[in-house]
């Protein structure tokens, strides 16, 4: 019960206002498309400085927690997720809210957050440990059936046909192969120039969802009726409350989740919502209504996002090896402190530590009166006008796009990119397939590589991949991923006819 | 089965091919396995997609969307000559003006002033927030 | 694609002309320096501390910030600051040695060391040799009798291929004979996690970082010429009987395009080794774990020359 005594070391005036600010930017921040969690807390990493390490980390911890949350709002209000990690959020969320009920949405969104979060940094102070040494036991082989895991979920995802579901996950597969060979360093596909550092994460991800929103919204501009909204879809706050911890199902398949692909090192992070929002979909009673804007889904997906962030901190904080792209950039904000992550960091340095910990249960609760605050007046992003949001969607989206590498190239492939998912979408593909293969490709291949060159110097490449508990029971769960994709596909097909 | 899924099928299986051709011409095999299995597997599914009975595909009103990517393209070729501000409030102005509704209000110049003032104000939110508080690098150009 | 080059060219000796008489008041306005690799990694941080006492009146004058462009191994960076930057002293840029040399031996890349002109250096982080702490291995003997007796069985980590540590490699197995295998990671991070996980045999990683990392690990040597402050028990690879001279040591430093105006890059040079030498930028250096090694332009040179050399003979069978 260490965490108890650092308590005070937060509450002061300082840092309860950096908490506050930190909290409030980053949930705005969050919301902007472009501006990921990683970005924001890389921009903020200079204005940390010339603070001691513990404001400067409290002030990051604030920002990372809040960020997370902050991405679902755009997510939910115009269908622009604000990182990769809230594309599930956006399914049911923007389903809720073109119903009238994005209040309700953004409840659910900040209140399951909430719980998630605490989860996730309960699971941080009193596991960290064994669950270090756990995070030490996910190598490439590992990590490869991770990724192949989460490919197994592609096809069912967002997509009335498994064949368009399937393609649009190979079509985000194949731009994950443009540029830089991940072993071998030789570019590939570069036919331009412009294409030299490849499709970054985040550029597909505003380009896929944010343009085809531009689009949408100017082709229908003179047909579309002024949107009315109904109060009858607002429910009270403990109505909201009621619900989502009555939901307890998705809840706490979310935060299990979302803890354990926060301590599996590398890209895992972003993909913890929608594996979650994979897993409570089958098996959820609601299963029929997922997508079609059930609370269960954003439970599930944003309560999978907020407690990945206390979990991705163990290897970081013990093993200096970060949990998520988030926190590979806050080991930078660690080291330009001094402040070296390893085993012995508890007793080296047990006042910075503790305090930053502590600090993130404090962001989670700001973060959700904060959150609930802005819900009260997200009718507001709903009432502006068509061709308003069309262009700010727009300036956003190119500024968001240009400042993750100062490289205007990527501008030109966000452009591209979202235009051509617009007119795909027209024919049912849906961009969370191509987002989702973009962000597992590059895992997926280099993963393969680098396990089949081990696998080699060691005998058999077959046999490195096939061999170790972990391996087993990922393989294992892919297979059983597969058929019950197969299986349920094939029932809903029997409904129907 | 209808003309706008046939023609993507027939784009990505030309595609596919074009990759995989061009793989070969590009690089030692080695480096092209992924891609390969990528878009030999995209080729298979589109002609598999080509015989799927889906759902009709949603038509597009191309007389209401073309402007809107045409002032959007003229923007984006514009940031690297007039920078990232300016580029903005034109593209601000002209969309919301070209964009507008009959039931918006009749006076033509009491809108155009709105129109003007609002952009003008969202720029500088965006110079605001981006350039002075976070210190964030936008395109520039000559101003 | 010529004609454009030459245009440019052509307009920007017009412009540098047309400034010319400006010159007299550089600096005059803040300073960026274009860093190859995101925020948050080794080279962006020291860069940010490297410059952090820019602003003093004695030193440079201005204050300096840092505008990230990753990607592609640290090219679509530096591609950038060869081809487009401005040449008028207002856009440094970071280098990273060996890097950027073999990549321009290797690659068909728009930088080389003819284009670029080096300012200074900050800092030097040599290649260390590293094993995870439960393995078997405790001199670089031992390492690699076992890979004599067991070809292509040892694994080595680093950061990717054509980086300080897969110089260290290749180096590594010329001097000593041995059939090893090199695991080509996505980043520092990524390869040092290889070697405590066990995953690979042993690994060629960031003295800084290992250093930093002690207690997980064994760093049997350090490829460099002499032994390093931080860790005075490690033996360099040339005592451990290979052949390894400093070819791999990761160096840092500042660098401007050719064609800026010579008494800007002469004002600069002058300034810099002071400015990384700065009382409060050295502790800062110190404390984070940053290895320093402040060079004057004209040793920088040098060095980069000698490496040129050097790595178009080693990496000639590598194309």
């Amino acid at each position: 019960m260490e965490f108890l005594n650092y308590f005070d070391n937060v509450f002061t005036v300082y840092h309860i206002a950096l908490l506050v600010g930190g909290t409030f930017a980053g949930i705005i921040l969050g919301a902007l498309p472009g501006l990921s969690p990683t970005m924001s807390v890389a921009l903020l990493i200079p204005f940390t400085f010339h603070m001691k390490p513990e404001s400067g980390l409290i002030l990051l911890g604030a920002m990372y927690t809040a960020t997370v949350a902050g991405g679902a709002i755009s997510a939910i209000l115009v269908n622009v997720p604000g990182a990769p990690a809230n594309i599930a959020t956006a399914l049911d969320g923007h389903k809720m809210a073109q119903s009238g009920k994005a209040k309700n949405a953004l409840h659910y969104c900040f209140i399951s957050s909430f719980v998630g979060g605490v989860f996730g940094v309960f699971i941080l102070i009193f596991f960290t440990p064994p669950l270090a040494a756990l995070s030490l036991k996910f190598m490439s082989t590992e990590l490869f059936w991770v990724a192949i895991l989460g490919i197994t979920i592609i096809a069912t995802l967002d997509s009335k046909s498994v064949i368009k579901g399937l393609l649009s996950g190979l079509f985000g597969l194949m731009l994950a192969t443009i540029g830089e060979h991940p072993t071998n360093a030789v570019e590939r596909f570069v036919f331009t120039d412009h294409l030299e550092s490849g499709v970054h994460i985040v550029v597909g991800l505003i380009g896929l969802f944010a343009m085809p929103q531009v689009w949408n919204l100017l082709e229908n501009f003179y047909a579309k009726k002024n949107q009315v909204f109904s109060a009858t879809g607002d429910a009270t706050l403990i109505q909201s409350f009621r619900l989502v911890f009555s939901k307890i199902k998705a809840l706490s398949i979310g935060s299990i989740i979302g803890s354990i692909i926060g301590i599996i090192p590398g890209a895992g992070g972003q993909i913890a919502g929608i594996v979650a929002y994979d897993q409570s979909k089958k098996v959820s009673s609601n299963r029929e209504n997922y997508g079609k804007g059930e609370p269960e889904a954003i439970i599930a997906a944003e309560s999978a996002n907020n407690s990945m962030v206390g979990p991705s901190l163990i290897p970081l904080l013990t093993l200096s090896i970060p949990g998520s792209p988030t926190a590979a950039v806050l080991l930078g904000g660690l080291l330009i402190h001094g402040i070296f992550p390893g085993h012995d960091i508890f007793t080296k340095n047990p006042e910075v530590v503790w305090t930053f910990i502590d600090s993130l249960i404090i962001a989670q609760i700001l973060m959700l009166i904060i959150g609930l605050f802005l819900s009260r007046h997200s009718k507001w992003i709903m009432k502006v006008p068509d061709n308003y949001m069309a262009v700010g969607i727009l300036l956003l989206a190119v500024f968001g796009t240009y400042s993750i590498q100062n490289n205007y190239s990527d501008v030109l492939i966000m452009f591209t990119l979202g235009t051509l998912m617009y007119f795909g979408s027209k024919a049912g593909f849906s961009p969370v397939p191509v987002v989702l293969g973009l962000i597992l490709g590059t895992m997926t291949e280099e993963k393969f590589l680098l396990g089949n060159l081990i696998g080699n110097a060691k005998g058999s490449a077959f046999q490195h991949f096939t061999s170790g508990t972990i391996n087993i029971v990922l393989i294992s769960l892919c297979i059983a991923s597969i058929v019950y994709g197969v299986y349920s596909s094939r029932k809903s097909k029997k409904i129907k006819a | 089965m209808n003309s706008q899924i046939k023609l993507s099928t027939v784009i990505v299986t030309l595609v596919s091919a074009f990759l995989v051709y061009s793989s070969f011409i590009l690089g030692d095999s080695e480096n092209y396995l992924f891609p390969r299995l990528i878009s030999a597997t995209i080729a298979i599914l589109a002609i598999m997609l080509w015989f799927e009975k889906g759902e009709a595909d949603k038509s597009t009103n191309f007389k209401d969307l073309m402007p809107g990517i045409a002032i959007a393209s003229a923007f984006i070729l514009l940031l690297k000559i007039l920078g990232f501000y300016l580029a903005s409030m034109i593209v601000f102005f002209t969309l919301v003006m070209y964009y507008t509704k009959p039931t918006e209000s009749k006076d033509f110049w009491r809108l155009l002033l709105i129109k003007l003032g609002v952009t003008i104000v969202f720029t500088f939110a965006l110079y605001g927030l981006f350039t002075l508080l976070l210190k964030v690098h936008t395109p520039e150009g000559l101003f | 694609m010529k004609i454009v080059n030459i245009t440019k060219l052509a307009l920007l000796a017009i412009a540098s002309l047309m400034l010319m008489p400006a010159q007299a008041d550089y600096p005059e306005k803040p300073i960026g320096v274009m860093v190859a690799y995101g925020p948050g990694g080794a080279t962006d941080f020291q860069a940010r501390i490297a410059t952090l006492a820019s602003g003093k009146a004695d030193l440079i004058g201005q204050p300096i910030y840092i505008l990230n462009k990753p990607g592609a191994g640290g090219r679509t960076g530096w591609n950038w600051f060869a081809s487009e930057a401005s040449q008028d002293g207002y856009m440094l840029g970071a280098y990273n040695v060996p890097h950027f040399i073999a990549q321009s031996i290797v690659f068909d890349t728009k930088y080389n060391i003819d284009n670029l002109e080096p300012i200074g250096n900050w800092g030097a982080d040599p290649a260390v040799l590293i094993v995870g702490k439960d393995s078997p291995f405790n001199t670089v003997g031992e390492l690699l009798a076992h890979a004599e007796a067991n070809p292509g069985a040892v694994t080595i980590s680093g950061a990717g291929k054509f980086v300080g540590h897969h110089i260290a490699f290749l180096q590594f197995a010329k001097a000593s004979g041995a059939n090893l295998t090199y695991i080509p990671a996505s980043g520092g991070v990524d390869a040092l996690r290889m070697v405590k996980a066990g995953e690979t045999v042993a690994g060629f990683n960031n003295l800084s970082d290992s250093a930093r990392s002690a207690a997980d690990l064994k760093i049997l040597a350090v490829a460099d010429l002499t032994r390093h402050d931080y860790l005075p028990d490690v033996p360099t690879l040339m005592e451990s009987g290979v052949d390894v001279d400093d070819s791999s040591v990761n160096f840092r430093g500042l660098m401007v395009p050719s064609g800026t105006p010579q008494d800007v890059v002469d004002y600069l040079a002058s300034k810099v080794p002071a400015m990384f030498n700065e009382k409060k930028t050295q502790g800062k250096m110190k404390s984070t774990n940053s290895p320093s090694r402040v060079m004057s332009r004209d040793e920088v040179i040098a060095m980069w020359n000698e490496r040129q050399a050097y790595l178009t003979e080693l990496l000639a069978g590598l194309k």
